[in-house]
């Protein structure tokens, strides 16, 4: 993925992260390590990651914009292309068949520190609980709570809708791949 | 008291998540799948009276007569389809479910590309996740397909994912078509 960050945003989310750290321990990022080449700022009321509307865009604009994927599943109805192993994959993107052609409807983001851009946070170091807390905290007047937090089975999840836009953010914990954060919208 | 209270259990019990007992055409001792369109949650076993192979449906199952039945559906690949937007599932017939399900018995580590076209994600899920042996996982299949019988014609297995598509979700249960 394509490193985009200055020095001084990389500065800002590493000291977030530092925080972000202290207050919930996540073993995932502890794992992963950051990166500068791998962080990410995502704008949860927009949908915007690094700047980049990546929802909508056809395969060949998400791949322009987050680089070359190391991974692809092509399918009749959906396709999608991954960032990392598939099975442990940093980022994955799927796309929906429309009379158009493939558009990206969902992101997942499940390895490199993601950085809410309004509090430069590294949001994957959360609890579903935690990260409801937050976005009902600093995303009030954006972001509406639809669903949980909640666990079936071992998948913890919560779940936003934006205010103006279509767009669906989903936070959740799955026991093999820590947290995710999917910014997911419907066509 | 303590026999009113055990009472009182049992029939909780049985209301809840039990099998169907009472049929003129069945052993009441037998356990059997019956008609039930309301108590559809998906999940990820089957429940533990049910027998794959040896349980039968309350009612013999009704067929669609109008010609354009199960058998004629030529593929063993699960449908895709969202509902409501932006939360995936697949579905298919409950014979095409019990295909599935011999699959995932004989190799469990590939059926998953026919049910939901990413065999790899499948079994990871279902075996890490869920913790479900191959077994576990046909049986479920196989009991939904039977509900889906039970219910009648137009009613098929689906399984599903989270909102926006993942992660994926190793359970099934039964939605009516038509």
């Amino acid at each position: 993925m394509k490193a985009r960050l200055s020095i001084a945003s990389v500065a800002v989310a590493a000291s977030a992260l530092l925080v972000g750290a202290a207050a919930q321990p996540n073993p995932l990022s502890a794992a992963s390590g950051a990166s500068a080449a791998t962080q990410l700022r995502v704008d949860l009321s927009t949908g915007l990651v690094d700047g980049d509307q990546i929802l909508g865009k056809p395969i060949a604009g998400v791949t322009a914009a987050l680089g070359k994927p190391t991974w692809r599943k092509p399918g009749t109805r959906t396709y999608r292309l991954g960032y990392g192993s598939q099975r442990t994959f940093t980022t994955m993107v799927t796309f929906r068949r429309t009379p158009a052609g493939f558009r990206a409807v969902s992101i997942v983001f499940e390895k490199p520190p993601v950085i809410d851009s309004r509090t430069n946070f590294n949001v994957l170091a959360l609890t579903p609980r935690a990260f409801a807390e937050r976005m009902s905290r600093h995303y009030a007047n954006d972001l509406a709570r639809v669903d949980g937090p909640g666990c079936r089975k071992r998948i913890c999840t919560v779940t936003f809708a934006a205010s103006t836009r279509n767009l669906r953010v989903t936070f959740g914990r799955t026991p093999t791949s820590g947290s995710f954060l999917n910014l997911w919208r419907t066509i | 008291m303590l026999r009113l209270a055990l009472v009182l259990l049992c029939a909780a019990a049985t209301l809840t998540a039990g099998p169907a007992f009472a049929d003129s055409r069945h052993d009441e001792s037998e356990p059997c799948v019956a008609s039930d369109t309301r108590n559809v949650e998906p999940t990820s076993t089957a429940p533990d009276w049910y027998i794959p192979g040896v349980t039968q449906l309350c009612k013999p199952e009704v067929t669609d007569k109008s010609g354009e039945g199960d058998v004629l559906i030529p593929t063993a690949y699960w449908v895709y389809y969202e509902n409501p937007p932006g939360y995936a599932k697949w579905r298919t017939t409950p014979d095409n479910a019990d295909y599935s399900a011999n699959d995932c018995e004989n190799s469990y580590t590939t059926c998953g590309q026919k049910i939901m076209g990413d065999a790899p994600w499948f079994y990871d899920t279902c075996t890490n996740i869920y913790g479900l042996t191959a077994a576990e996982v046909a049986g479920n299949i196989r009991y939904w397909a039977d509900r889906a019988r039970a219910n009648g014609p137009g009613w098929r297995v689906y399984t599903l994912t989270e909102g926006g598509g993942y992660p994926y979700r190793c359970e099934f249960s039964v939605v009516q078509l038509y």
